[in-house]
């Protein structure tokens, strides 16, 4: 089970990534072409709900696509892959990981000197979704 | 994240400190420093209100104009919105004791300094809260309207819905 973490910002560049599991080198670059054309499912999915959550917005061959809005209209992509071991995680877990990951996010965007629609280049930002990530996806 | 307790007058005490010292340092771009602060404060209140919020947030403009006159306002100035009028898309919010103001005096043509410090309070409220519209998906401006203790601010803009 390999997972690609992307933060998008509300100008739809990305500002955050991170692979769980993976093989950067091997899929890297077709993953993130998938996250990106699923943005536009992004879009359309914002439209008809008004949860943050918005559960899986788009599939390409086996991968799947959640994604989670915050309020500062930025958007958690996670790409899910399964590999042959396990099967993909609940929904549920998947949430879970979103809210947390946006407790990270929001403590990192509290920082006076970040400036919206930056790259996230800290370190300990990188560490926490980490945990978090092998908390819930794991 | 749990909240800590903070007395309310130390927040109003900050905010003219601050204001003032811009006024002195700065008596050139005062305004536009005051409002760049305004703003990245608007968008960061607004992304922490959001996840304790459960109110719809999303998309329709009058969803979010209602967040803003009751949480974002409770949040940032102590209590709720007095009132919201919408007129042919442009929103007015009027707010009869408006915090911020309240404790400030409306200066006479003799006291010139303190009515400047009123418009600074007043560019810098507006400009909280035209951040909290644009993290919310909104491209618009904020107009404020004083009239005594009472304001009320115009805002015109396009949502995302």
């Amino acid at each position: 089970m390999s997972y690609s973490f992307v933060i998008v910002s509300k100008n739809d560049s990305p500002i955050f990534e991170y692979v769980l599991n993976g093989d950067a080198s091997e899929s890297g670059h077709l993953n993130q072409f998938i996250i990106h054309a699923a943005l536009d499912c992004v879009d359309e999915a914002q439209a008809s709900t008004t949860q943050w959550f918005l559960r899986c917005v788009d599939r390409f061959n086996d991968k799947s696509i959640f994604a989670y809005i915050t309020a500062g209209l930025t958007r958690f992509m996670l790409l899910a892959e399964p590999t042959s071991s396990t099967s993909i995680k609940s929904e549920d877990a998947i949430r879970s990981f979103f809210l947390d990951i946006n407790e990270c996010y929001l403590r990192h965007v509290m920082n006076p000197f970040y400036v919206e629609g930056q790259a996230i280049s800290s370190d300990s930002f990188r560490e926490k979704v980490a945990n978090v990530a092998r908390k819930y996806l794991l | 994240m749990a909240p800590t307790p903070l007395a309310a007058t130390s927040t109003i005490v900050l905010h003219n400190e601050m204001l003032q010292y811009t006024l002195e340092k700065y008596p050139d771009s005062a305004i536009e420093r005051v409002e760049q602060m305004g703003f990245s404060i608007g968008l960061r209140l607004v992304e922490r209100l959001a996840l304790a919020s459960t109110r719809p947030l999303l998309g329709k403009a009058n969803d979010v104009v209602m967040f803003i006159c009751k949480d974002f306002w409770t949040a940032a100035f102590g209590r709720q919105a007095t009132n919201l009028r919408q007129q042919r898309g442009v929103f007015y919010i009027t707010d009869n004791a408006f915090p911020w103001i309240i404790n400030v005096s409306r200066g006479g043509p003799k006291d010139a300094a303190e009515s400047t410090l009123r418009s600074l309070i007043l560019s810098f409220a507006s400009a909280v809260i035209g951040g909290a519209l644009s993290s919310l998906g909104a491209v618009g401006s904020v107009v404020p309207n004083a009239h005594g203790d009472q304001v009320e601010f115009t805002v015109t803009g396009q949502f995302m819905a």
